[in-house]
This record gives structure tokens, sequence and C-alpha cells, in this order.
């Protein structure tokens, strides 16, 4: 069984191996890639199956590697864990992450570099498996960051466009914001628990820190300092980690761009695995988190902020892929929401519906762009569905299930949320969240009516419908998100259940009169999207205004550029930096900054001209630096000391 | 006293000064025409001989150490086994040698790792020519070595001081070697400039030390051991104000050997002149030679003045280097934002390194000896992860401005269409350093950050924390350039069989140390 | 006696010092630089260390003097080129921070207590030429063969820095 454990990350790691030194061949790279994540996936129900013929409060297999470090006090084991909640995430990774590599075969053909996308993207299935599957935050951590890293290298993965590099970075450092504050949690984790592990390692091992969670209760950070509880502090900076990779309110700024990368990319890690990261941390480490009122107050502030956020800002949007990135931010703040509020079954129902639909989604987004030729402007699109039908209907599905119509899969996960704001007072959160999801469904309305309905608007190219080995991932996701509220419907409960192990969780009410507002406002909602583009159809011009922007005004520009918080951070924090660094570079630097001019003069002066500028200039100056550094050592003992 | 058989404990450094003077002699067998022919062979065999001589010193001393092979009480004796159990007498452990040079486990390591770095360096010099005179060139080098390990046992004052010197001189020579090239010679010179400002600085410190020591000695008449620096540390433990100015005088001019900020403003000028090999030769063993000889400074020397880096009324010297860790992570990593030079760039990321660095050395603040021992174990596994990873990203750099024509980030563009294998053994390097796991450099950083949050210096770790976030961003750039952007000259670039192979030390280094850190954990905790 | 002794000496030593510093004329600094090691000398006596006051004087004020007024003199070196100075406002600031400096050093350094002098007689038998020929080839034997290393390394580095420099 440890070995069968140990098969989930390693086959897609084999894959890695093989993919970077073996093979050449773009049709030997696709298929062994994806033949080792669907076998990934075979093992994992066969685990999920071994799992389940155990009595549920001893689901969990713990396997250690080795040792991984191992000095003084400080140890932790290289150990996976295999447990219902890893469960359902790895099944979601390894089932939908085979269906886009599938899909990525027909998507990246003929591309010169495909080799190496398979080989970077079956390393994001393996660094997204350990992190799912770490019994440690180090190893967790080991996985939180290698996904960040292929995530920055597929995202550039088209260096040819301009933006992607840009994008790239950007994704990575907002990232590392995130992943240091990681850092100081693991730290102080470290510091008060003496321990990384998050349960003890089979029977009789010391235990581990979620399992000694009431060691903390009361404690308080620092002597003087005010009473911030140490919970409070660690939780709060494992929120912040979170917020960086699940793309929450105020780092969300990185996802949008990330859209610059190849679409089977934006569909597994920027919507279906890698961003739900952040959301699958507080859950683990959800008795931190329940531990402290304080942060799960900020963390349900944070997730319903997001998600209205988000959402009106992908109702101005006119990329296709930017309205379904919004889409994901949104629907992400939705799962932060939840577990804000201590709902975090129905925070991991969300993520594994919304992991399937919003898949499907951006893969039959990236159908649409492969049959319009790299078109991503909705405006220059329209009436494509007699031209692509299969992409129509699969898109259709994925947009209803989004919205929340009955009876498909994002109804039973959203309706969970709702009822639970609504059923534990959360009325605030409730009222956002109820209006966000409103907002989904009108720019799902507005998304579809504007690519697939009315007439093409740009006659340039010719669409066509995709190859099969494309269409038939979006098939099986569209009947995936057809069935798979059926997990946790209201009277069975299974996941609910399922998931009683890991989060002690009792099944929640079904909310009947919520359910049916809830269903006609989204399918009202729908049809005004549908209808308000369809009907005013010709006056979308290329490049051309949105018709709502002439009621809304400049509020629609607000909402396109996400309330213009990205600017805000490049006019402060980055130039901010920008020129704190310029500034020091001119005091402590100045050669570097005059370096190219000096430089030439230096070059051909020869030695005795560099003597003398040697002799003129910087020496004296640094010498002066150098005074005032030990004027400052001694000065700060005088003031300190004495 | 000095012994006879204090001859095997100091057996790597006799092997290198013999190695030294046989790559000085070299040259004279060799030919000595002036045709390019000629000076080629010269070149390659000095540095052949160079790099043979430093792996079986480097040989010898592993096998003396013991750590990876530990001779039986039991073996059978044999030629053989007489040889290696003669070695392994000298190993670590026993008195310091005449009171001046401790042969303790800390030597021991940090000789493992300045040799180590030297035969690395040794390797990248394979392919790039010094000019005319190679055999004092890598005879200079291996003088610097042999002065860094001296300087790690160093157990009193004069041996300190001339260890630095004996260090620091070649290396002066080595900055300007190629004086043809105006940058190298000015690099040359700002090092010797500043390098005897420095050294004046800390002497100052250490006289004012010795007086110290001798008021307190009172009417001792035997002054004969009273430069060590334990004997110091006993005398002065109660006297005031002359004593802490010593210390400030000696953290002031090691600070310098440092390049820690505000007394680092040589370090960007030189690493950018001097040969590059050099330059990784600069950044890592002689860096990690300063910080093991200030640790043995500070904590033998100076164990009253310890004080807290909590920034409270303790003072003493852990918040001294608390601040200066402050101004050196913050200053090095923000003047590496708008650098345009890679060389330049990567000089100011070792000087933000060092501050990390220096947070190992705080640990000595905590309470329990048992965390003290952390700090220095960590310290340690930061030095060697640290100068695996910069002699790989120097190393990977001089090919690059050899091959290139320079070193500005402008010759990186495209590197991976040019050359694969060297693109990705610089970019381990660089994920490395930024701290990515599994790669050793992130461990390093976690432990490092760990022992400086035990020692009470939790405000400085998340300062330093943040500013792995700002690292990143430029390091980003330099792959951003290899990998991204396009490229403006599709020439291939060729691997030189010396450079690969430091290379890939360096890189198997970084990987292998950082997915078994424990390999080298386990021999770093003996200390 | 003594006292007087000491501060006219010290006072000759600082101003040699700083006349060095300032003087425009290199054969005058060189000249200055002799007047401080004379000095020091001289202070080198009254601390009862004659075997340093013989070798101050003919090591630095002897030999190294000789030899700067030599390199001086050949390469005519005497008067330094008066160039246009981009960086004259840091002399004051220079100025200003070196008293800082000083000011501090003397109030950290005199802060704590001092007790009295260890006794002459074994000062005098401390730097006893026999007994420091002694230590140097017993205890600090390492040492001494350090600073022989170093030696040899400025003869290579004199080699090296005299080539033509030639490019392969």
């Amino acid at each position: 069984m440890e070995l069968l454990i140990w098969l989930i990350p390693l086959l897609p790691f084999i894959g890695f191996l093989l993919n970077v030194f073996v093979i050449r061949r773009e049709r030997t790279a696709g298929l062994v890639a994806s033949g080792m994540v669907a076998a990934a996936f075979v093992v994992t129900l066969i685990a999920v199956g071994v799992l389940a013929s155990m009595p549920p409060e001893e689901r969990r297999i713990v396997s250690t590697a080795w040792e991984w470090i191992n000095t003084g006090s400080f140890q932790v084991p290289f150990a996976i864990m295999f447990d219902p909640l890893t469960a359902v995430m790895a099944l979601l990774i390894t089932g939908v992450g085979a269906l886009i590599h599938v899909y990525s075969i027909g998507y990246m053909h003929g591309d010169p570099r495909v080799v190496r996308y398979f080989a970077y993207l079956n390393l994001f299935v393996t660094m997204m498996l350990f992190l799912v599957m770490a019994n440690n935050l180090l190893l967790l951590f080991l996985g939180w960051e290698g996904v960040g890293l292929c995530s920055f290298l597929l995202i550039g993965f088209w260096f040819e466009r301009k933006t992607a590099g840009e994008a790239a970075v950007k994704a990575f450092v907002v990232n590392r914001i995130g992943d240091a504050a990681f850092i100081l949690a693991m730290l102080a984790i470290f510091t008060y628990f003496g321990t990384l592990n998050f349960y003890s390692e089979g029977e009789g091992g010391a235990l581990g820190f979620l399992e000694r969670v009431g060691d903390i209760a009361g404690l308080r950070v620092g002597p003087n300092w005010q009473p911030i509880f140490v919970s409070t502090a660690i939780s709060f900076l494992l929120l912040i980690g979170a917020t960086g990779k699940s793309a929450q309110f105020p780092l969300f700024v990185w996802l949008p761009d990330a859209m610059a990368g190849p679409t089977p990319v934006s569909a597994l890690i920027h919507a279906a695995t890698m961003v739900t990261g952040g959301v699958y941390l507080m859950a683990r480490t959800e008795p931190l988190f329940v531990a402290s009122f304080t942060t799960q107050g900020w963390v349900t502030w944070i997730g319903a902020l997001t998600a209205l956020m988000a959402g009106t800002a992908a109702m101005a949007q006119w990329d296709i892929k930017r309205v379904l990135a919004y889409s994901t931010v949104s629907q992400l703040g939705f799962m932060v929401a939840a577990c804000g509020m201590g709902a975090y079954v129905a925070a991991i129902f969300h993520l594994l519906t919304h992991g399937i639909f919003k898949a499907l989604l951006f893969l039959a987004a990236g159908s649409v762009i492969h049959g319009t030729h790299d078109t991503q402007d909705m405006r220059r699109m329209g009436g494509l569905k007699d031209a692509m039908p299969v992409t129509f209907r699969t898109y259709l599905i994925g947009a209803l299930a989004l919205a929340g119509i009955f009876p498909l899969a994002g109804f039973w996960s959203k309706d969970e949320i709702l009822a639970h704001a609504v059923g534990h007072g959360h009325t605030p959160i409730f009222i956002i969240l109820f209006i966000t999801s409103l907002f989904t469904a009108f720019y799902m309305g507005r998304q579809v009516a504007l690519i697939f309905f009315g007439t093409q608007r740009d006659p340039s190219y010719h669409p066509h419908e995709s190859p099969q080995v494309m269409t038939v991932p979006l098939i099986v996701l569209a009947v995936g998100a057809i069935i798979g509220g059926a997990i946790n419907l209201p009277v069975l409960h299974w996941l609910t259940d399922w998931l009683e192990p890991v989060l002690h969780e009792q099944a929640g009410e079904f909310n009947l009169w919520l359910a049916l507002i809830a269903t006609i406002g989204a399918v009202g909602m729908g049809y005004l999207g549908w209808w308000i583009y369809t009907t005013n159809a010709a006056k979308i011009k290329i490049g051309g205004k949105d018709p709502i922007y002439r009621y809304s005004g400049d509020i629609w520009e607000g909402m396109a550029e996400a309330w213009y918080l990205d600017r805000l951070y490049q006019r402060t924090v980055v130039a901010g930096f920008e020129r704190l660094s310029d500034f020091l570079a001119r005091v402590f630097d100045p050669q570097g900054v005059d370096g190219l001019v000096m430089g030439v003069g230096r070059f051909f002066g020869g030695l005795a001209n560099s003597l003398r500028a040697v002799q003129t200039g910087y020496v004296r100056t640094y010498a002066l630096v150098f005074t005032v550094g030990v004027l400052l050592v001694i000065g700060f003992m005088l003031w300190i000391a004495r | 006293m000095f012994q006879l058989t204090d001859i095997p404990r100091l057996l790597p450094e006799i092997l290198l000064l013999v190695l030294a003077l046989l790559v000085l002699g070299s040259d004279i067998l060799e030919r000595w025409g002036r045709t390019p022919a000629a000076q080629l062979e010269r070149v390659k065999s000095s540095a052949s001989l160079t790099a043979i001589g430093l792996g079986m010193v480097l040989f010898v001393a592993l096998l003396q150490s013991g750590y990876i092979y530990r001779l039986p009480e039991t073996a059978p004796v044999n030629f053989f086994t007489n040889i290696i159990r003669n070695l392994q007498s000298g190993g670590p452990g026993g008195e310091p040698i005449a009171g001046a040079f401790a042969t303790d486990h800390l030597t021991m390591i940090a000789r493992l790792l300045i040799i180590g770095a030297a035969l690395v360096t040794s390797l990248l010099c394979l392919d790039v020519r010094p000019s005319a005179h190679p055999g004092e060139f890598y005879a200079l080098i291996i003088f610097s070595t042999l002065g860094m390990c001296l300087m790690v046992g160093a157990n009193e004052f004069l041996l300190a001081y001339l260890a630095i010197e004996l260090t620091s001189i070649p290396l002066y020579l080595l900055a300007g070697y190629f004086r043809n090239d105006p940058r190298s010679a000015e690099a040359g010179l700002k090092y010797f400039l500043f390098g005897a400002i420095s050294s004046a600085i800390l002497l100052y410190g250490m006289s004012l030390a010795f007086g110290a020591a001798l008021n307190g000695v009172g009417s001792a008449t035997n002054f004969n051991d009273l430069t060590r620096f334990d004997r110091i540390g006993t005398f002065t433990a109660s006297s005031g104000g002359l004593i802490t100015l010593a210390m400030l005088f000696i953290v002031a001019g090691m600070g310098y050997k440092l390049a820690v900020v505000p007394f680092h403003s040589w370090s960007p000028d030189v690493y950018e002149g001097a040969p590059t090999p050099i330059t990784a030769f600069i950044s890592t063993a002689s860096k990690a030679a300063g910080f093991i000889l200030l640790f043995r400074l500070l904590t033998k020397t100076f164990p009253a003045m310890t004080g807290s880096p909590t920034l409270d009324t303790a003072g003493g010297w852990t918040a001294v280097l608390a601040v200066l860790a402050l101004l050196t992570v913050v200053i090095g990593n923000l003047a590496a934002l708008p650098q345009t030079n890679v060389k330049r760039l990567l000089a100011y990321s070792s000087i933000a390194h060092a501050g990390f660095v220096v947070l190992g050395l705080l640990a000595w603040a905590a309470a329990q000896p048992f965390d003290r021992e952390q700090g220095l174990t960590a310290l340690l596994y930061y030095l060697f992860i640290y100068s695996l990873t910069n002699l790989g990203a120097f190393g990977a750099l001089a090919l690059i401005g050899q091959q290139t024509g320079g070193d500005d980030l402008t010759h990186l563009r495209g590197l991976s269409r040019r050359n694969l294998p060297l693109a990705l053994l610089f970019t381990v390097c660089i994920l490395s350093l930024a701290g990515i796991p599994p790669l050793g450099g992130f461990f390093a950083k976690f432990y490092i950050f760990m022992v400086g949050w035990q020692s009470g210096a939790t405000w400085l770790v998340v300062i330093a924390v943040v500013m792995t976030i700002v690292s990143l961003y430029y390091y980003l750039r330099l792959l951003k350039a290899m990998f991204i952007e396009p490229a403006t000259d599709l020439t291939p670039v060729s691997l030189p069989r010396g450079i690969g192979a430091a290379l890939a030390i360096a890189v198997v280094g970084v990987l292998v140390l950082g997915i078994f850190p424990n390999l080298i954990l386990s021999v770093l905790e003996r200390v | 006696m003594e006292l007087i002794l000491f501060l006219i000496t010290a006072l000759i030593a600082i101003v040699g010092a700083v006349a060095m510093l300032v003087s425009r004329n290199a054969v005058h600094s060189a000249l200055f630089l002799l007047l401080n090691f004379a000095a020091i000398a001289v202070l080198f006596l009254l601390l009862q260390a004659p075997f340093l006051f013989t070798i101050q004087l003919t090591v630095y004020a002897g030999a190294i003097m000789v030899l700067f007024l030599f390199v001086v003199m050949l390469l005519g070196a005497e008067k330094v080129e008066d160039t246009p100075d981009r960086i004259a406002w840091q002399q004051p600031l220079a100025l200003l921070l070196g008293l800082a400096l000083l000011v501090v050093s003397v109030v950290v350094g005199l802060g704590g207590a001092t007790n009295p002098p260890p006794e002459s007689e074994a000062l005098i038998q401390f730097s006893d030429p026999r007994t420091l020929g002694a230590l140097l080839f017993t205890d600090y034997l390492l040492p001494f063969e350090v600073t022989g290393f170093i030696l040899l390394i400025a003869v290579i580095g004199v080699v090296v820095l005299n080539q033509r420099g030639r490019k392969i």
C-alpha cells in the first residue's frame, strides 16, 4: 500500500524524466506524458478503494521514504500520506490532468518545443501531487514552489509573445510574496510545536502539529506585545500564503496576466489545480484556522471581497480567457469565504466541481481559439455555434454549471456555500456572494452570446471544429460537469461523510427556498446577459466599447481594469522599489550607474588613466562610506548599550 | 611549543605549500617559446598540475578527516592501514598546535570546503587563459588557499592576522592579473587599497584587545600566550570600554573581508573587474574563511559581550551584527535590482547572502547551548551550499563571458537556444541562490532563518524573508534573459570539459545536498 | 617627567602624520613620515622596549623611508597634479567624520575601568631580543613561518606586476 501511494507522484515524475532525457519526438512525448498521468489516476483510484475498505477513523496512510533533514531538534521526514482529503484532491489532479494532457496533444500539435511542454506539464503534476500528499509543511512547500516554478515556465512558454515573459515573472514574484509569509508561518509553527509534521507517522510516533493545536491555545506572541494569539499569527501568515497561490485580494493581479500561457496550461494550472492549492492548505490546516476567530473573519471577508471584485471584473472583459480568469478568481473567493465561515466541506466540494467545469470551459475556450486561428478577442467572434457544434454544446454545459443552474454540478456546490452563509448568520457575506453568483450567470450569458450567437464579426478567418483528440476530453468533462454534483447531494452527502475523518464536519441543511431563488436568479441573469448581447450584437465593433458602457460610463471602465488594483501596485509598490533601488545604487554604487559612460574612456585610456580615475574618484568615496560604517557601528553601540 | 608530532596535523597545509612551490617551479621544465602554442602548453600544464594536485590534497584531507571512512581499531596491520592510521591520527581533535592553530572539526570541515572550492576554481581556470606567466597565477591561487586554511584554524591574533594577509595579497594580485584589461587592473588596485585600510582597522582592534588583556592580567609575568583568543577572553571579561572598542574595530575590519554593508563598496567593482574564476573564488572560499574566523574571534575572544540581537539594552556583538545584517540584506538586495551587468548583479547577490549568513552567528546569543550549536551547523551548511552555488554561477558566467564577449544581461539572451545544458546548469544555480526547493539553497536559507528566529532576532528574519521576494525578482531576470527573451546571436556556445566538470560538481552538489541534506548535516553536527 | 616627554613625542608624531597627509609635495610627505616614525621610536623607548626602538629606527626610518624617497625621486613624482576635483565637497565631510570617529572612540574606549599597568620589570623582560627570538622559534613558530610565505608572495607579486603585459 505504501508503495502504491508513492507510485502516484512518481509516475508523472518518470514521465518528466523520460521527456527531458529520452524522448525527442512530439508524438511519443504526448503519449508518454498522458499515459503516465492516466496511470497515476488509475493508481489513485485503487488507493481510494483501499482507503474506503478501512474503518473511517483509520483512513490515513503515512509513508516515510527517508529522513529528509535530521539535525538536532530539527527533523523533517520526506513523508507522504494518503487520507480522504488528499484522495479527492489527487483524483481531481490526475483525472482532470490526464484529460488536459490528452487535449494538449491536439492543441500543441506542430509547436516546435512540444516535448519540453509535456516535460513541464508532467513536472507540474508531480509537484502538485506532492503538494496535496505531503505529510509536513516543508514537503508541501516543495510542491508549492515547484508548481510555482512550472507555472512560471509554462506562462512564459510562448516567449515570442511580448507579454508572456512579463506575465511569467509577475506571477512568480507575486506568488513569492505569499511564499514569504508561508516560510514565516513554518518558522512560527516550528517554534511553537517543534515539528512541521501534520500528523504522527504511524502508531506511536510523535504527534503532528495539527493534532496538537490545543498546545497553543491562549499563547501570545511575545511577552510585552499587544495580545496577538499565536494561533492568529500563524493562521494569518498561512492566509497570506494562500492568497498568493489562490489569487485572492490583494494578490490576485497575477492570474489574469498568466493567461499568456497556452490554454491547456490555463485550464490545468490556473483553474483546476494549482490555484486551489491555497484552499487546500486552509482546509488541511483547518484546526489552526478554527482556533482563531480573528483570522476566520479575515478569511471570510477576503474571500467575499475577492469574489465580488473579480466577478464584476469578469463582466467587462473582451478577452475570452480573461473572462474565465476573473471568473476563476471569483469562484476561488467563494471557496475561501466558505473556509472562513467554517464550511470546509462545501469549499472542497466547490473546489472539485469548479475544477471540472472550469477546466471544461478553458479547454472549450482553447478549442474556440484553436478553431478561430488564435483569436482571443470576443469582439472578433460571434456565430460560432454552427461551425463548432461540439465545442458549443460543451461550452454551454460548462457555462450553465458555472452559473449554478439546477441540476448541474455548480448548482449543488455553490448552493451549499450559500446555504451555510444563511444558516450560520453570515448575512452580509451571503448578500455579497449571492450578488456575485448573479453576476456569474450574467457574464457567462454574455460570453456565450458573444462567442456563439449572432454573426461572425471578423470575416478574416474560417472557423472549424477541433480534432477528436481535443473534443473527446471536452465531452468527458462535460459529463463530469453535469453529474459531478452527485458526490455531495443534500440527502446523501457522500463527500461530507468521506471527509469526516479529516474535517470533522456535519452535513449542512439543504435550504429549498434558497435553492429556488438562486436558480431563478441565475436563470434570469444568465438570460439577461445573453439577451443584451444578442440583441445588441450589431452594435459591437472590433475594438469598440461595450453596449452597456453607454449607461454605466466609467464604472464599466473600472470593472474592465479590475478596479485599478494592478495599476495601483505599479504606481506605488513597484515604482517605489525602483526609485529606492535607484537611489541606493546612486549612493552606494556610483560606478555601477556611471559605468557605461566611464567604461569607454577607461577602456581606451589604459592603465595610467584608470589609475587616475581611481585616485580622483571612487576610492575616496568608498573610504568615506567605510568611515561612515565604522562610525555607525560604534555609535550604535554607544546608543544601545549605554 | 611546536612539536614534531604536530606535523601530521598540519598535513593539508604542508601539502598545499609543497604544491604551490611545485606549480611555481613547473614552468622551468616547459617550452619557453613565445608562440601561442608554447604559451598554451604552459598554461595547460600548470593548470592541470594545479587541478590534479588540489584534488590529491582534498583526497588526503578527506581521508585524514575520517568523515567518509574511519579506520576501525581492529583493522589488520599492513602497509595501507598504517598509512591511513597515521593520517587519521592527525585528524580532528587535540589541543591547538602551539596554541596558535586549532585542529578541531570546525577547522577540518572548513579546510575541506576551502580546498574543494579551490579545486573547482582551478577547474574553471583550465579554459580561461591567464597571461604569459601561468605558473604564478596558479601558485597564487594555492597560496591563497593555504592562507584561508590557516585562517579558519587560527587561534591567536598573530596567526589570524598573518593568515588574512596570506589570503589577501595573492587575491589582490589575482584580481589585477590581467594588466592589459584596465578593469582588472583597477579591480586589483582597489582591492589592495581597501584591503590595506581594513587590515589596519583590524590590526588596530587586535592591538586594543591585546592592550585590554595586558591590563586585565595585572601583575602576572607571563604574557607569552596573551594573543590567544580564549586567553584574551578570560582576561578582558570584566573590562569595559577598551575591549568594546576592540570588538567594534575587529567587526568592522572583518566586515570588510566579508563585504558586509556598509563595508561592501569595494566588492561590486572588484567582482566585476577580476577574472571571473577569481571572482568565484573570492566570493566563496575567502568569504567562508572570513566567516569562520569571525566566528572564532567573536565567540572565543568576546564571550562576555555576546549580548542579544533583539536590540534591547543588552547590546553586544550580536546586536551589532544584527544591524549589519539588516543593512546588508536590505541594501544588497535592493541595489542588485537596477544592475545590468550580471557579474555585478551576482556581486550584490553575494553581499545579500552574507547578510543571511550572519543570522547563523547571531544564534550564539541563544540561551540554550543546543541552539548555539544549531547556529554553527546552519552557518556551515549555508556556507557549503552557497559556495557550491556561487562557484557554479560564476563558472557558468566565466564561460558565457569568454564566448559571448561580455557579461551583461544582453549577452545571456537566448542562451537556452545556444547551449541548453549550460543554460540548465546555470538555472539550477540561480534557483538555488533564489532559494527554491528542493535545491540546497532553500534548505540553507530555511535552516538559517530558523536558527535566527530561535536566537530572538525575529524582526530580522521577517525582513530577510521579505527581501527574498525582492531577490527572486532579479534572479528571474537572468532566467528570463536565458529562456524567454529572443537571442540576438544564435551561434552555439560550446561547453569545454574543465568548466563542464566544475559546473557539474556544483549542480550535483546543490541537488544532492538539497534532497539529502543529512549527508552533510551529520558531518557538520560534529563541530 | 615621563608624562611631559610622552606628550611632546606624541604631539610630534601626530603633527608629522597630519602634515604628511596634507602636504602636496611627495618628498615633503616622505620626510614628515620620517618624523612620525622617529617620534614613534621614542615612544617605544618610553615604553621600555629598546629593541623595538632600534627596529623602528633601522627598518622603518632607515630602510623603508630611503626606498620611498628613491622611488619618488626616480619617478619624478614630487608634485601631485592639480586636477579638478569632482568630489571636493567630501573633504570637509571626511574631516568631520574623522573627528566624530575619534571622539566616539575615545568616549567608548575610556568608558571602562583600567587596572594599573604590569610591572616594568616584566615588560622589559618581555621585549628583550633574546626572549623575542626564543618565542618566535617556539610558541610563535607558525606565524613566523607564515611571514616567510608572505614575503615569497610579495616577490612573486613584484614579478607579476612588472611583466610586460602580453596576451595570449
